[in-house]
């Protein structure tokens, strides 16, 4: 199936600074009672900027949501639950034809290749609407939330439209929750300049992630692993440990870049990592790392399966359920699915060890992040390969024995590790994006600024996430 | 109020530069003010230096383009009784058509650079009268497979010139690039305010548009030069376009050198695709020929590699096996084998730019001057 992100409005790119700078500018231009009308427009715009056609998918998911809240509102009993299922019905089936047909389909014919027979069922020559999954993963949390009686019923239709719209979060997250969002929709935003200040920075801290350190990191991972076949131990390793961090910084530089342009306006989003590479656990793991989709799956699907108040053995078997389905909402293959399972195998793992091995020796904290950080490079590797004869490649690479360096640059490794190192101190300590008054401001602007520019990698890289 | 007014005034302007970026007349009208303005800071440095050097900004090497019109002959001993049509592409185009028509040996020169069948553009012509008619093709190596092995698009070559209409064309017709390379255009026209209009389809383009609106002025080029230098000397990186030489003094165009690309030298030929690039050229003169040509004639340009640096790779000698194939019954200017007897193959390109330079231009007028010379007489 075809990606649908051919064209793009990317956070990384200068339409997009003109597209940031004219709706803020407009945004605190006009009065309060016309600015939901603004950003909705805004966000159609920055939509329209992928595939124009996918706006009517949205359309409809938001039509039925919001008519769909509203009538959960309204009844009761039975026929309540029933407009729960039609709206997750509605949802959910635009993802599977979307999204996991052909897969699924591709994986039928194969069966019945094998059995020696025909598949008749045609494919579909459709493009996966981008961002797909986010969206309609924060519809539903509207509609159960809703049905829980968490949150009442959205009436304006508009800003309904905006919480699943909302431009910054609109193509790869956070996954918002109406709680968090919806009532910021109907709050007069005031310009507050310590906010700005703050957006800002994040901004430029998201774009230094994802310009200067994912996107030369990936210079390097590309070329190792477009080419699986002819790589040495040193190049694979390299790969697989850098990829980590490409993934790292692509994607949570685009929540803080997401983030600091909703707050710039005054909207507050929720946080979406947490320095996940220093946890002790791969449990603590899933608690910095995509934190908004962790946990979705944790309050509309693990829970719901009995958390963890069920017996040992469902425990584990719900665990591994929600990773696998985690690892099938990040992509229609089996490599994301084999990723997602490995998790869930870690996840359970770690479970058992507690339970039946409770005196073990406590290993010094560096030893437990270091042992959780091979554990998701080593799973990284069916998330960046798909395929499972690529995925192979690399593991025959990585037994080949050998050890040379072939085809790059010492010194961009050297500078690359230098960015890592940087990225994990700034980070740990420092804290961007926390509430402080910022010092200095237009020095730190015109500091960034400039490392961006000199030391960023300019050529209209697509944001990893987007694909999902 | 005022307050108000700012944000007003920055969010128009914004916009106003996001929707002259999506418009093509006012790029055009826009890039012909950067690229021949009087002051250093604003004028756009790329096209004095070639347009390898415009992908990687490497100092190292920026070098001034050559003056064509310095080192030829014009051309004063003209032949009474030949017209010569030309299809040409890029390496005409940078030469300009004035020069082309000023150093050929014919009566009158109707000349047509090759991109403009895309926009619609066709010259209509009538081929009447006694005097010999030559069309001549010139086409680079590297679009020598992309254009000649399927026969949907050697087709395209037909359309250039329409001889199905009774318009004449009178005196010479020298159709130019939509943006010209060398040229000045002093035009002050703002037409392009008439046809402001938004697209949403081309992201890439508008982003590159507006690189060249806000970023694209000379005051810049140093820093771009700085950021490349960085990336050059310390990474050994490059703009994934070019490919500095071994002998680091001249700029290839990546897609030549890439033994993936059927644009590269490198890339292996197989024998049917030979036998398809040949039955499409002759299908091509032949269909010229039905349309009152006395001759059609071809010339390949080689790659600028092919010349100077054939052992990079493994050449796949694509211009020799179109040239000497047994099927090929269409004359050809071969400059391919001119170029390698030369004492110094380096000199014929320029050597931060994809064309040659006028040296390499000169050795082929005086080839294709032979040519007509003999077939005038």
């Amino acid at each position: 199936m075809l990606q649908g992100t051919t064209g793009s409005m990317l956070f990384n790119s200068l339409q997009f600074l003109l597209f940031f700078i004219a709706v803020t500018c407009l945004y605190f231009a006009m009065p309060h009672r016309a600015r939901w009308a603004l950003l909705l427009t805004a966000s159609c715009v920055f939509y329209i900027a992928f595939i124009p056609r996918y706006l009517f998918i949205l359309a409809f998911t938001i039509i039925i949501d919001y008519i769909a809240g509203i009538q959960i509102e309204k009844s009761s009993g039975k026929k309540r639950r029933l407009y729960l299922i039609l709206s997750l019905i509605a949802n959910i089936g635009i993802l599977a034809v979307f999204k996991y047909y052909n897969f699924f389909n591709n994986n039928i014919t194969d069966m019945l290749h094998w059995l020696g027979m025909e598949n008749h069922i045609p494919y579909l020559k459709i493009l996966l609407p981008v961002g797909l999954s986010f969206h309609t993963f924060q519809a539903m949390s509207y509609t159960i939330e809703v049905y829980r009686g968490n949150h009442k019923a959205e009436r304006h239709f508009g800003i309904y439209a905006l919480y699943v719209m909302f431009y910054p979060q609109l193509v790869a997250g956070p996954i918002e929750r109406p709680q968090n969002i919806l009532h910021q929709f109907h709050e007069k935003k005031e310009w507050n300049y310590e906010q700005f200040k703050s957006g800002i920075m994040l901004i430029l801290w998201g774009l230094f992630k994802k310009v200067v350190i994912a996107d030369r990191l990936a210079l390097i991972v590309n070329s190792i692993y477009n080419n699986p076949e002819h790589q040495t131990v040193t190049g694979i390793l390299i790969a697989v440990f850098f990829f980590s961090f490409q993934i790292y910084c692509d994607f949570s530089g685009y929540s803080d870049i997401a983030i600091g342009t909703a707050r710039v306006m005054g909207f507050r989003l929720m946080e979406n990592f947490r320095t996940p590479y220093f946890a002790r656990s791969i449990a603590e793991f899933w608690k910095r790392w995509h934190i908004s989709l962790s946990s979705w799956f944790r309050d509309y699907l693990y829970i719901p399966l009995g958390g963890n108040k069920v017996s040992q053995m469902r425990l584990y078997g719900n665990i591994f359920l929600v990773f696998l389905i985690s690892g099938l909402w990040h992509g229609a293959s089996w490599g994301f699915i084999i990723w997602g399972a490995l998790h869930g195998f870690f996840q359970v793992t770690g479970l058992l060890r507690k339970k039946y091995l409770p005196n073990l020796p406590k290993l010094p904290a560096f030893l437990d992040t270091a042992i959780v950080f091979l554990l998701v490079s080593f799973a990284f590797i069916f998330f960046r390969i798909p395929t499972l004869s690529g995925a192979v490649h690399i593991f025959q690479g990585l037994f080949s024995g050998n050890m040379s360096l072939k085809g790059i640059s010492i010194n961009e490794i050297i500078y690359c590790v230098l960015l890592i190192t940087g990225l994990n101190v700034r980070e740990h300590y420092l804290r961007p994006g926390d509430d402080r008054v910022i010092r200095h401001f237009y020095l730190k602007v015109l500091f960034w600024c400039i490392a961006i520019y000199f030391l960023g990698i300019f050529s209209e890289n697509q944001f990893i996430y987007f694909q999902f | 109020m005022f307050k108000k007014f700012c944000l007003y005034g920055a969010a128009f302007i914004a916009i106003a530069v996001y929707v002259l970026a999506e418009n093509e007349t006012f790029m055009r009208f826009y890039t012909n003010k950067i690229m021949f303005s009087d002051n250093k800071n604003f004028r756009n440095d790329n096209y004095r230096y070639g347009d390898l050097y415009a992908m990687s900004y490497l100092k190292d090497y920026k070098f001034p383009l050559s003056n064509f019109t310095d080192s030829l002959h014009r051309q004063t001993d003209t032949a009474k009784n030949t017209d010569l049509w030309l299809i040409g592409d890029s390496f005409l185009s940078v030469v300009t058509g004035e020069i082309v028509d000023s150093v050929l040996y014919k009566t009158s020169l109707k000349y047509f650079y090759y991109p403009n069948t895309e926009n619609g553009r066709k010259v209509n012509i009538t081929l009447s009268g006694n005097r010999k008619k030559i069309l001549l093709i010139e086409r680079t190596e590297r679009f020598m497979r992309m254009e000649f092995t399927e026969r949907k698009e050697a087709i395209k070559y037909l359309d250039f010139f329409q001889t199905d209409t009774l318009n004449p064309v009178a005196g010479p017709a020298i159709i130019h690039d939509k943006i010209p390379v060398i040229q000045e255009n002093k035009s002050n026209n703002l037409s392009f305010l008439k046809n402001l209009k938004l697209k949403w389809n081309s992201p890439e383009i508008v982003n590159q548009n507006l690189e060249k609106i806000l970023f694209g002025y000379g005051l810049f080029t140093p820093f771009k030069e700085i950021k490349a230098g960085i990336n050059y000397r310390i990474f050994n990186r490059v703009n994934p376009l070019v490919y500095p030489s071994p002998d680091k003094k001249n700029l290839y165009f990546y897609e030549t050198i890439d033994p993936e690309s059927t644009l590269s030298s490198f890339n292996p030929v197989a024998a049917n695709e030979i036998a398809a690039i040949v039955s499409n050229i002759n299908f091509v003169a032949e269909e010229y020929k039905k349309k009152g040509f006395d001759e059609v004639i071809f010339s390949i340009i080689p790659n600028a590699v092919t010349i100077d640096d054939p052992g990079i790779g493994k050449y796949n000698n694509l211009i020799n096996k179109i040239q000497n194939n047994d099927g090929l019954r269409v004359p050809v200017i071969d400059i391919f084998s001119v170029f390698q007897k030369v004492n110094n193959p380096k000199s014929l390109y320029r050597k931060s730019d994809t064309h040659w330079n006028a040296k390499g231009f000169s050795i082929w007028i005086d080839n294709v001057n032979i040519f007509l010379k003999q077939f005038a007489e």
